[in-house]
């Protein structure tokens, strides 16, 4: 009766595959319930109740506490940082990450497994390290600072360097996203499409974007909330000062060191609010690009 | 539009794909490059599109070099075997994608390609599905909307990469015949791949076999079925579904073949001539009775052989299976063995051996 149930409310196919995993073992009613209260208490533990803790925390001296904390000079201009990394960096991660998942699923070429390599590197760096190596770069004693500063351009301690350390992170996150839908398609539909004359942008434009729009959103998506949240190598690179390189993470870590525990919840609350924001878009981006590797004609 | 190939090469890497390939297409005609898989015939084909560039040699489109055209110059056709189909548009939007792409200027009016699109979809006999999407569609309707979405852009000639290759039988046999009509009402010129002979041989005015990315042998059906070039022509090509070959003389420079249909077979009793064989199996199949002989050369080996029979004559002899019969062979294909397999034979058909009895 299970297995019409589930047969009635996904397509035949799905049916048949339960068909065949009910001869599998299956753990009794008793085992069931006990793994999914396991399941549940952890995560109520680990994430629903930091999360509420955030919200008591901040809104625990009243709603007037909690707007001060927000309208707070150099929290504004922390917020405004964060904001203004956000709209450099995102677009051009979301290009570059287009630009390596069209390379490496569109033409063969030498080195490209080293390239799949080198765009999930960011992702195995620690945050601190990746921080470093701008400063290694980019700093007054390093390999290119000097020539920077010569010519007026300060990168350490200061916005470029805060926006190269967050793209450097947020890097794969685009690219990793499309890559394995683009491989799925295949190119013939662009083949089609250039041999129908169409431009190269064109093809790109009506061919190729459109069915791979929803992982590009998610892909997004996810590449914004990291970019929003990135706190180790933006705090090595900012030099932290306040009300011109401080982030909003970075503010957060301030204010609670000052022990302004209230402002520090306040601000975190934020954070909390866009993670649960990307997390109901992840859902809905994730189930259209799934329907559309399906669609796959 | 006629085409004229010379000396197309190719390699990937190590690889020679294609190896100086040679041929000429006419006005109308439809040519198909038949070959086991990965013989170059799909290579072959993209070269001819554009899709790929040759390492060495020259594609004439009506006379011009077109090694240097885009794509968009070409101007060709291309059926992909997996339909290719731009999964987010409507039927008339994909039928109409290669006009609405042109350059402004050079775009028709809204209207005029509707009307295009509305003729299209009449060819193809499918008004109905114009607003559907690609997966509302069935495997066949969908190949015959790449064809819709080929034959708008008005090409020169019509490229098809194995395009009943996704497609049920029956559906394919249907499709084939449609194909071939349309492709007669309208005149174009065809290139298909396959490594269907069957399709090859109900399609064509002309095959082009193709082994190890050389040209086999190039002649129409009937050419190439009565008077193969080689064994591997010969293989590749029969009447039957199940082409069954049978070495007859053992020879250090030679191989001997004979084809099912070509053996004619008497009682044991009712002739002397002929080797004698033993019925192992019978299956009746159409207009064909097909035997199974085991039979004992002089001195060799026990082998078996499939012989085809008219019904008629099969039902005449009044067989079952472990009769003792005779056979000959009325007509025996012999080639010089080649000494490796790349290097194929040049050896040349012998209409002498046509007569020889064994």
């Amino acid at each position: 009766m299970n297995t019409k149930a589930a047969a009635g409310s996904w397509s035949p196919p799905l049916a048949q595959t339960h068909v065949g995993s009910s001869r599998q073992v299956k753990p009794g009613a008793g085992s069931r319930y006990l793994l999914i209260t396991l399941a549940l208490s952890f995560f109520s533990l680990l994430f629903v109740l930091p999360l509420l803790s955030i919200f008591a925390e901040a809104l625990g001296k009243g709603w007037v506490l909690y707007l001060q904390a927000l309208k707070d000079g150099e929290t504004l201009a922390a917020l405004r940082l964060t904001l203004t990394i956000c709209i450099i960096a995102v677009p051009l991660n979301t290009l570059f990450g287009l630009a390596a998942a069209w390379a490496i699923c569109k033409f063969s070429f030498r080195g490209k497994r080293l390239l799949i390599s080198l765009i999930d590197l960011p992702l195995s760096v620690s945050p601190v390290v990746a921080g470093l190596i701008f400063v290694l770069l980019f700093g007054s004693h390093g390999w290119l600072g000097p020539w920077f500063i010569d010519h007026g351009m300060k990168i350490i301690f200061s916005v470029p360097g805060i926006a190269l350390a967050t793209i450097f992170i947020s890097f794969p996150l685009v690219a990793r996203e499309i890559i394995p839908l683009m491989e799925t398609q295949g190119k013939d539909e662009e083949e089609a499409a250039l041999i129908l004359g169409a431009s190269g942008f064109k093809t790109f434009w009506h061919v190729t974007l459109p069915n791979i729009r929803w992982a590009l959103l998610h892909g997004v998506i996810l590449c914004t909330a990291r970019v929003l949240g990135e706190f180790g190598a933006v705090s090595v690179v900012s030099g932290h000062i306040r009300g011109v390189t401080n982030t909003l993470p970075l503010q957060v870590e301030i204010l609670y060191n000052e022990y302004q525990f209230t402002a520090a919840y306040a601000l975190a609350s934020l954070f909390a609010l866009t993670s649960l924001f990307t997390l109901v878009l992840k859902f809905i981006f994730k189930r259209r690009t799934q329907a559309t590797a399906r669609s796959v004609a | 539009m006629i085409i004229n190939v010379r000396n197309i090469c190719k390699s990937f890497g190590p690889q020679r794909v294609l190896d100086g390939i040679f041929f000429d297409l006419e006005q109308g005609q439809f040519l198909t490059l038949l070959g086991p898989s990965g013989c170059g015939k799909t290579t072959l084909l993209r070269i001819l599109a554009g899709l790929e560039a040759a390492d060495a040699g020259q594609i004439y489109f009506d006379g011009h070099d077109t090694s240097d055209w885009h794509l968009k110059e070409r101007r060709v056709g291309f059926v992909f075997q997996h339909y290719a189909l731009f999964r987010h548009m409507t039927v008339a939007e994909n039928i109409s994608f290669g006009l609405r792409m042109r350059p402004r200027s050079e775009r028709p009016q809204a209207v005029t390609i509707r009307t295009k699109v509305d003729e299209l979809l009449e060819l193809i006999q499918l008004p109905h599905v114009r607003d559907r999407y690609p997966h509302q569609l069935s495997g066949g309707q969908r190949q015959r909307v790449a064809l819709a979405r080929a034959l708008a852009i008005e090409p020169r000639v019509l490229l098809l990469d194995e395009p009943f290759g996704a497609l049920d039988t029956k559906v394919r046999r249907e499709l084939r015949g449609w194909l071939r009509d349309l492709q007669q009402k309208l005149g174009i010129t065809c290139v298909m791949v396959t490594h269907d002979q069957e399709e090859a041989i109900e399609l064509s005015d002309r095959i082009i076999l193709m082994n190890n990315g050389r040209i086999e042998q190039q002649g129409s059906p009937s050419e190439l079925f009565e008077k193969p070039a080689s064994s591997f022509a010969l293989r590749f090509l029969g009447t039957a579904q199940e082409f069954s070959a049978f070495e007859l003389r053992h020879n250090a420079t030679q191989e001997s073949f004979v084809r099912p249909h070509d053996i004619k077979i008497h009682r044991d009793d009712s002739a002397s001539a002929g080797l004698p064989a033993r019925v192992n199996r019978i299956s009746i199949r159409g207009a064909s009775a097909w035997l199974d002989l085991e039979t004992s050369p002089t001195g060799g080996v026990p082998q078996l052989v499939t012989a085809e029979l008219h019904r008629d004559a099969f039902q005449g002899l009044g067989l079952k299976v472990g009769d003792r019969v005779r056979w000959q062979a009325e007509r025996v294909y012999t080639f010089n063995k080649v000494a490796s397999s790349d290097e194929f034979s040049t050896a040349p058909y012998h209409p002498g051996n046509a007569s020889s009895r064994l």
